[in-house]
């Protein structure tokens, strides 16, 4: 058992990288492509057009990939188009969090806690809102968020230099979330900057400015298309945020700072049971996915600016970061995430299936009024 | 989940899980409802996979 604990602590990040992609694998061959957003964007592929949303037209492309390869090589298996699009939704984000972990310095890759725990807490709640575009924004926020921090910006190599370029080039169109991320952003890099610019060579120099400069057309765009949206009204963002009223999330929430705060190993203890007896009541009553996933959408704004305030104190502060205790509550979270993934993904399946008997059983054109109670009845045991 | 998107999902859920080159039951709740790019967008997919329906949408 010590040695099992040692091996997970050793290759702990490893292994956190693995059950996720093995969670968007396996929520990918259930289809869960075809959840939600996830249908229309899927079924754009058989447009001679893709169309592209401007105000996110760079996170658009990236998600779209599986679409862009299946047309350019002219493939129509479906099933593998389901399966490669589910997969690379949740994937693409998950390949942000390795980018993050291999850009931080060797003595800093614990840091890589603080994204991995935003990132954890978005999915939980908003994942089966299924379009990634808001948590891969999040992810490249993250990217930059802490090469600026992180990086010695005197000996920063050219790879990381060029991971913080494509970032914040895509930032440029790729959530209004960066309407709020950018500022901060240009906040964290320039005052950094201003300090070792005259210690720093001509051509780094430039290409940092360069990542400022992407970073305002960021928050240029972010601002156009916040104040004009081309899908959304803007108290779709403002309502959402009603949705954290929940008692659940509260509680999830409080005992998470709790556990992370407490000195007294008693509080600590109690906290963490808190924890996780709130997660497993989240695992057994999971048809709250279906509320929470498009209402707490917001999440994605909030977790990752509350995480970046907090990773810049406690860099400056002379505070301890006790790296250990966000280690353990990301290893529930993992667990609650897995379960809930696979719980949720195999009922969608279920209810594809049935979805599928009903219409060889109710042959023509089903007036959806009439529908209604069974998809009620079927979403409710979702 | 709009109108629009349902009906595209039954769509889709009946080819993947039938295993058969005939679509038979759309979930519709009006011709008008649906967007006319939706329509053309349901052609496609009947093409593009060598698919036949059973359904005509005017």
């Amino acid at each position: 058992m010590k040695k099992l604990i040692n091996i997970l602590d050793k290759r702990f990040y490893l292994v956190c990288f693995t059950v996720l992609s093995g969670i968007a694998l396996f929520n990918a061959v259930n289809f869960i492509g075809l959840w939600s957003d996830g249908i229309y964007w899927l079924c754009e592929f058989f447009d001679p057009k893709v169309h592209l949303d401007h105000g996110r037209l760079f996170t658009h492309i990236i998600l779209h990939f599986p679409t862009f390869i299946f047309k350019i090589l002219d493939i129509n298996n479906l099933n593998l188009l389901v399966i490669l699009h589910g997969f690379w939704s949740y994937a693409s984000t998950v390949l942000c969090l390795i980018i993050i972990y291999l850009t931080l310095p060797k003595d800093k890759k614990d840091w890589v806690v603080f994204p991995l725990l935003s990132y954890l807490i978005c999915m939980i709640f908003t994942s089966y809102y299924i379009f990634h575009d808001s948590h891969l924004t999040a992810g490249l926020f993250w990217i930059i968020l802490l090469i600026y921090l992180f990086s010695d910006l005197t000996k920063i190599s050219f790879e990381k230099l060029l991971c913080l370029l494509i970032a914040s080039f895509i930032s440029i169109r790729a959530y209004q979330t960066m309407l709020f991320f950018s500022p901060l952003l240009l906040f964290v890099g320039i005052t950094k900057w201003i300090k070792v610019k005259n210690n720093i060579n001509l051509r780094t120099n430039i290409l940092l400015i360069i990542s400022f400069i992407f970073l305002i057309a960021s928050f240029i765009y972010s601002y156009y298309y916040t104040v004009n949206p081309t899908q959304y009204n803007m108290n779709e963002y403002t309502n959402s945020f009603h949705a954290l009223k929940s008692t659940y999330f509260i509680f999830f929430i409080v005992a998470g700072i709790l556990t992370i705060i407490s000195k007294n190993i008693y509080i600590v203890f109690i906290s963490m049971f808190l924890f996780i007896a709130v997660n497993i009541k989240f695992i057994l009553n999971n048809n709250l996915i279906l509320i929470y996933a498009n209402n707490m959408r917001i999440l994605n704004l909030i977790i990752p600016l509350i995480f970046a305030v907090l990773i810049i104190c406690l860099k400056y502060s002379t505070l301890n970061t006790e790296f250990r205790k966000y280690k353990a509550l990301i290893f529930l979270l993992l667990i609650t995430f897995t379960i809930n993934s696979f719980l949720f993904s195999t009922k969608i399946n279920m209810y594809f299936r049935d979805m599928s008997t009903y219409l060889r059983e109710n042959i023509g054109i089903s007036n959806v009024s009439n529908l209604l109670p069974f998809y009620r009845k079927k979403q409710a045991s979702c | 989940m709009d109108i629009n998107s349902l009906f595209e999902q039954s769509i889709i859920v009946q080819i993947l899980y039938n295993n058969r080159n005939i679509i038979d039951g759309i979930i519709l709740s009006e011709l008008s409802t649906l967007e006319k790019y939706r329509i053309v967008r349901y052609n496609n997919i009947i093409n593009k996979l060598n698919k036949f329906s059973n359904i005509i949408l005017h």
